[in-house]
C-alpha cells in the first residue's frame, strides 16, 4: 500500500517550473530513493511534499488525505519529517536541546527512548550532547539533522542528500545509520547524487531530471541495466 | 551626588531594558524593525489615565490597558504586518508601522489634546538608599521593570512555548519543519512586546509626562539600544539598556538631561561604523 502519492505535480519558484508533472509513489514500510543530477529538481519535490512550495497542478496524498498546499507545521504534526538541505539545525542549541524541540508535539513520555533510539543510531552523536549544534563538523550535523527528524517519530521520513559535501568514510556511517532506521521498518524517501551509496540501502528508485521521472523500478533492475546505469547514473 | 547619580542610573536602565526587550524580541523572532513599538507605551499610558480618570480603580484600569495594548500589537502582527510580510519586502512594514504610529499620535492629540497628563502614584511612600530620598513611584518602576525582565526571560527559557519562541528565532524554516506554527509564534511575540512596551509606559506616567509625541523617543531610545546591544540579541539588549541608562544620568549630572538623546545618537553612529554588530556580536535572541 503506497502511504504518499503524489500525481501530476507542478512545482517551482514564481515563474520557474521546476517539476513538470512529477508523479511518484512510496510504498508504506520501504525506502524509495529519487536519483537525479545536481539542479534536476530533488530539493524542489522535498519542500513541495512538505508544504514550503504550493504546486501550481496536481495533488499530493498521505494515506487517505489530501496534503496539497497545507502548511509546512500541519504536515509535520501530522507525521512527514524532512531532513533538509543545508541541514538547518538550531545553532546556538546543544544537540539534546535541538532534539528534544522536535519532541514538542509528541508524547512526553516517550521522550526518552527515542534519546535512546538515536544514540543507537548515530553513537557519536551521545558524546556530543552538550556541544552546540552550530560548532559541529558537517557530518555530526547532518547526523543531528536525521536524528531530529527521526524525534518527530514520523511515518515517513525524508532525506534530502544526507551525502552531500562530506568525506566517504562519514558518508558510510551516515547511511550506515540510516540503515539501521530502515530496519525498524520506518518509510523512507531520500533523494540523492551518489547512486553507490543509496542503492545498497534502497528497495526501489526512480530517475529525476529536469524535473520529470524518466525511469521508475526495483534496485535489481537498475542493477542489471547497463545502458540506464551509463546514461543517468554514469556508473 | 555619587548615589543619586548609581539610583537614578538604576532606575532609568530598568525601564530601558523593558523597553528594548520587546522591541529586540521582535526583530529576533520575526525579524521585523516595528517602528510603532514606541506607540504601544504611548497608547497603554494613555488609556490608564482615560480609565482613571474615568473612575475605574487604578488596578482594573492598567489591566484593562495592557489587554488592549495586547490585542492590538496581536492584531497588528496577524493581519497587516504578516499580509506585508508575505508580499516580501520589509521596507513596506517599515512605512506601515511608522504611519500607524504617526496615526496614533495624531488620533490621542484629536482626542485629549496637546497638553500633558500624568497619573497618581500607583505608591508613594518615598524610600532613603545610600542617602538619597527615592519617590515611590520611581522605585515601583525600577522594581516592576526588574520582575518583569525576570519573568519574560524565564518565560522564553523554560516553557514549551518559550522554546518555540527560541526555535523559530534560531531558524525559522527549520522550526515549522518540527510543526512550530511560526506565524501564531509571531502573533504571540508581538502581543508580549506590546505588554512589555505597554508596562513601561504605565510606570513611568506618574512622573514622567503623557503626551502624543511620547512615542517617537521611546522608540529612538529602544531603537539605539538594540542597535548597541546587537540586533535582536536579548542579552545585548539589557547591557546596553544599562550602558545608556547610565551615560543618560551621567550626561545629565556632568552636562545637561537634553543632551542625552543626542549623545545616545553619536554612541549608535560609532557603534555602526567599528562594531556594527553590537556588543553581543552575532544575531541570536
Ligand atoms: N529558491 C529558488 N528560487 C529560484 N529557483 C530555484 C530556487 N531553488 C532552486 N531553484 C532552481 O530549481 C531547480 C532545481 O533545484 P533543486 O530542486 O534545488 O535541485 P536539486 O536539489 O536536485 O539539486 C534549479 O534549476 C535551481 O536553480
Ligand atoms: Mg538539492
Amino acid at each position: 500500500m503506497s502511504i504518499l502519492k503524489i500525481t501530476d505535480v507542478v512545482s517551482g519558484y514564481g515563474k520557474a517550473i521546476v517539476l513538470d508533472g512529477l508523479s511518484l509513489e512510496v510504498e508504506e514500510g520501504k525506502c524509495h530513493a529519487v536519483l537525479g543530477p545536481n539542479g534536476s529538481g530533488k530539493s524542489t519535490l522535498l519542500k513541495t511534499i512538505t508544504g514550503t512550495l504550493k504546486p501550481y497542478k496536481g495533488e499530493i496524498y498521505f494515506k487517505d488525505s489530501k496534503i496539497t498546499g497545507m502548511n509546512t507545521f500541519k504536515i509535520s504534526r501530522m507525521g512527514i519529517s524532512l531532513s533538509p538541505e543545508g541541514r538547518r539545525l538550531f545553532p546556538d542549541l546543544t544537540v539534546k536541546q535541538n532534539l528534544e524541540i522536535a519532541t514538542m508535539f509528541t508524547q512526553d513520555k516517550e521522550k526518552e527512548s527515542k534519546l535512546e533510539f538515536v544514540f543507537n543510531i548515530f553513537p557519536r552523536l551521545k558524546d556530543r550532547i552538550n556541544q552546540k549544534a552550530g560548532t559541529m563538523s558537517g557530518g555530526e550535523q547532518q547526523m543531528v539533522a536525521i536524528a531530529r527528524a527521526i524525534m518527530i517519530d514520523p511515518e515517513i521520513l525524508l532525506l534530502d542528500e544526507p551525502s552531500m559535501g562530506l568525506a566517504h568514510i562519514i558518508k558510510e556511517q551516515i547511511f550506515e545509520g540510516i540503515n539501521k532506521i530502515k530496519e525498524t521498518g520506518k518509510t523512507i524517501l531520500i533523494v540523492e547524487q551518489d547512486a553507490t551509496m543509496v542503492m545498497p540501502i534502497s528497495d526501489s528508485i526512480s530517475i529525476l531530471e529536469h524535473g520529470r521521472i524518466k525511469w521508475s523500478g526495483n534496485v535489481s533492475e537498475l542493477e542489471n541495466n547497463d545502458s540506464l546505469r551509463n546514461s543517468y547514473l554514469g556508473l | 551626588m555619587f548615589a543619586n547619580f548609581l539610583i537614578n542610573g538604576a532606575i532609568n536602565s530598568s525601564i530601558y531594558a523593558l523597553i528594548a526587550l520587546g522591541f529586540s524580541l521582535t526583530f529576533g523572532v520575526a525579524g521585523i524593525v516595528n517602528l510603532y513599538h514606541g506607540a504601544y507605551y504611548m497608547v497603554a499610558a494613555y488609556l490608564v489615565y482615560f480609565f482613571i480618570t474615568s473612575g475605574i480603580p487604578s488596578f482594573i484600569s492598567v489591566v484593562l490597558s495592557l489587554l488592549i495594548v495586547m490585542v492590538l500589537g496581536a492584531f497588528l502582527m496577524k493581519y497587516p504586518i504578516l499580509y506585508l510580510q508575505k508580499k516580501g519586502e520589509s521596507i513596506y512594514i517599515l512605512i506601515f508601522t511608522l504611519g500607524s504610529a504617526y496615526f496614533t499620535q495624531y488620533l490621542f492629540k484629536l482626542l485629549f489634546g496637546a497638553s500633558y497628563y500624568s497619573i497618581p502614584s500607583f505608591y508613594d511612600k518615598s524610600t532613603k538608599i545610600l542617602g538619597e530620598v527615592i519617590p515611590g513611584s520611581r522605585l515601583f518602576a525600577f522594581i516592576v521593570s526588574v520582575i518583569t525582565i525576570i519573568l519574560v526571560l524565564l518565560f522564553i527559557n523554560k516553557t514549551k512555548f518559550g522554546k518555540q519562541i527560541l526555535a523559530t528565532s534560531q531558524d525559522k524554516y527549520a522550526a515549522e519543519l518540527v510543526g512550530v506554527n511560526t506565524s501564531m509564534i509571531f502573533v504571540v511575540t508581538m502581543s508580549l512586546a506590546a505588554l512589555l512596551s505597554g508596562i513601561a509606559g504605565i510606570v513611568i506616567s506618574p512622573f514622567l509626562s503623557i503626551s502624543p509625541n511620547m512615542w517617537l523617543t521611546t522608540l529612538l531610545k529602544a531603537f539605539s539600544i538594540v542597535i548597541l546591544g546587537g540586533l535582536g540579541s536579548i542579552p545585548g539588549s539589557i547591557i546596553a539598556a544599562f550602558f545608556m541608562g547610565y551615560l543618560e544620568s551621567f550626561v545629565s549630572l556632568v552636562w545637561t538631561s537634553s543632551m542625552t538623546e543626542v549623545v545616545f545618537l553619536v554612541i549608535v553612529f560609532i557603534f555602526l561604523i567599528f562594531r556594527p554588530t553590537g556588543i553581543m556580536g552575532k544575531k541570536t535572541i
